[in-house]
């Protein structure tokens, strides 16, 4: 049972790990972030490479809309571009992105809400069909746990979305989560635990029935 | 370790933010105790199920064409500058010590104007609203069954307060206002359907030739139509309750499944909506009247469920395509009496084979409080009232 609590531990922290592109893996990332300053594009979009795909699930995470998910990864590397100097410890960069990538999340958040409008999610079911073969029952279980975990995320509120989609999704210790979004650890272990409590009551029949 | 400092942890602990030792007493609990295991055991398949979370974004090259667009005439700061932390000069002031008092105060100050000013205006705005909020009633209270008033009303009412924002009071009482008015018409219409429910009823259970007919099914063996219509067996090449009708995306896995079915019945929503809340209905009622399997581990009741855990999950991704289709078709009672019965289906598929009573009869209560089969059972009469 030890041994296969800690495999398991091992497997999912691999398999979180956001998939590493040759380019990125040739390049440190000290090195890369000092390029970019030095003004080489090419070093930013080894960059880019590397944490578009993780920046954009986390935003979609939070903003819970497609489009509005890429225009605001866009806004999260120009802001990184523009921002380089300001990153102080080179080795933090992931940190550092997801700290804007947060930030611009937020201000889009809050900038609906003044406007007095409710965010429109998208239909869940659009673009989730589009093979020719028939789907097997476990795939509309999947796709339907997809649609609960996508409206049980908009259920739970900011702070805790936010908290939750680090740790779970993009697999963040409790001190990088500090780091990206300046909450307390007491903090970040209680809306992570109420988090979990909340998902669970929301989805947790349909994790059941997918066992 | 004992079991209450194990549980209280246990998410640190599969979170990896245990320190090594405490980590180790952690795994050693968890190799000797079956309990905390399963609650590790249970977190593992919530956090696998997690990571299969498909979300519909794409890294496409447009972004970083985009990005490359944007960024051509930037030069990359070589300084600090305030963009990922806007306030961080403010932070910076706070710990230059004969600073800070000052600037407290300076900022309590700030906040205290702003907030009186709000408030003031928020006062004004209030008393507009009151007087909208009163005339719309009147108006409800005036036109008995106007429905199309109310939601008149409060189609005005919610412009109005999108440009206000907080005035929740006078919305609620106009909200309440309007859903008595509805809530009336509504209990008309149900008493209507329990009135057209037990004339089903007791035509259901007077022959079966007539729900034979109803189900479109008696061209078949007399085997294979006596389980049909007790909505529990589904023949292998019969038609599921896919149509070809389904709108936009849904359509394209309606139109897989029921390709695979060729005695079918075609593209009609309605006849499909009614076959499952026919066979829901009779899931249910067979759930209901499960037999007893003998005695559980203390000697409680078990009742034997297994049948209906496996119907149930048949029914149950049909349930979920029936239930966007209905939402894709901006049926909204269709989609809210799926939406009450999935449930159901998911807490029955997710019954152990023989579960005590007590758990069935929790379902069983949930099954009462929501009416669900006589609701199952009014839709198919409606179902059918519109097929003939």
């Amino acid at each position: 049972m030890k041994h296969r609590a800690m495999h398991i531990q091992d497997e999912l922290a691999d398999a979180r790990r956001p998939t590493r592109t040759i380019g990125t893996l040739m390049n440190s990332v000290e090195s890369l972030a000092a390029r970019v300053r030095d003004g080489d594009e090419a070093a930013f979009q080894l960059i880019y490479d590397r944490y578009a795909r993780p920046l954009i699930s986390f935003i979609y995470d939070q903003v819970g809309e497609r489009a509005l998910a890429e225009e605001l990864t866009q806004e999260t590397f120009v802001r990184a571009y523009r921002g380089i100097g300001s990153l102080r410890d080179d080795c933090h960069l992931s940190t550092w992105l997801f700290g804007i990538a947060k930030n611009v999340a937020r201000e889009s958040l809050r900038a609906r809400r003044r406007g007095g409008k409710q965010i429109e999610f998208e239909d869940p079911a659009v673009g989730r069909v589009c093979d020719k073969e028939p789907p097997p029952d476990n795939q509309l279980l999947q796709e339907e746990l997809n649609a609960r975990i996508h409206d049980a995320l908009r259920c739970l509120d900011e702070d805790k979305r936010l908290v939750f989609t680090l740790k779970v999704f993009h697999e963040r210790s409790y001190e990088e989560i500090k780091e990206i979004t300046g909450f307390s650890i007491p903090k970040i272990k209680i809306d992570l635990h109420r988090a979990r409590v909340e998902m669970r009551r929301l989805v947790g029949s349909y994790l059941e029935v997918r066992r | 370790m004992k079991c209450d400092e194990c549980l209280q942890r246990i998410e640190e602990y599969f979170d990896g933010e245990l320190d090594a030792p405490t980590a180790s007493r952690f795994s050693a609990h968890l190799a000797g105790c079956a309990a905390c295991a399963e609650v590790a055991e249970e977190l593992r398949c919530e956090a696998e199920a997690y990571l299969s979370y498909d979300r519909p974004v794409e890294v496409t090259s447009a972004l970083w064409v985009s990005v490359k667009a944007r960024i051509k005439n930037e030069k990359p700061s070589h300084t600090p500058r305030f963009g990922v932390n806007p306030f961080g000069w403010l932070a910076g002031a706070f710990n230059f010590p004969p600073l800070a008092p000052a600037l407290a105060a300076l900022i309590l100050v700030a906040l205290g104007i702003g907030s009186g000013v709000m408030l003031f205006k928020k006062s004004h705005e209030f008393e507009s609203m009151r007087e909208v909020v009163i005339d719309s009633a009147n108006d409800i209270r005036a036109d008995g069954d106007g429905a199309s008033k109310v939601t008149a009303t409060k189609e005005t009412l919610n412009e109005t307060s999108a440009n206000v924002g907080a005035v929740a009071s006078p919305e609620d009482n106009l909200a309440g206002a309007s859903e008595k008015v509805l809530s009336s018409q509504r209990m008309n219409a149900r008493n209507r359907e329990n009135i057209i429910g037990n004339r089903f009823h007791a035509k259901a259970y007077g022959g079966r030739t007539r729900h034979a007919n109803v189900t479109g099914r008696n061209n078949q063996p007399d085997d294979l139509t006596a389980k049909s219509e007790r909505g529990l067996e589904r023949p292998r090449n019969q038609s599921p309750l896919i149509e070809t009708t389904l709108p936009d995306t849904l359509t394209a896995a309606s139109n897989m499944r029921a390709s695979a079915n060729t005695n079918r019945d075609l593209g009609d929503p309605d006849r499909e909506w009614r076959t499952h809340a026919e066979r829901a209905q009779m899931l249910l009622r067979s759930f209901r009247n499960a037999p007893f399997a003998g005695g559980g581990a203390h000697g409680a009741q078990t009742i034997d469920v297994a049948y209906e855990r496996r119907q149930s999950k048949k029914l149950l991704y049909d349930n979920i395509i029936l239930r966007r289709d209905a939402a894709a078709r901006g049926d909204r009672s269709a989609e809210r009496l799926l939406g009450s019965l999935e449930p159901i289906l998911l807490d029955i598929a997710n019954l152990p084979e023989r579960p005590l009573s007590g758990e069935v009869r929790s379902i069983e209560q949930q099954m009462r409080k929501k009416e669900i089969v006589a609701q199952l059972q009014a839709q198919s009469i409606n179902a059918q009232n519109i097929f003939d």
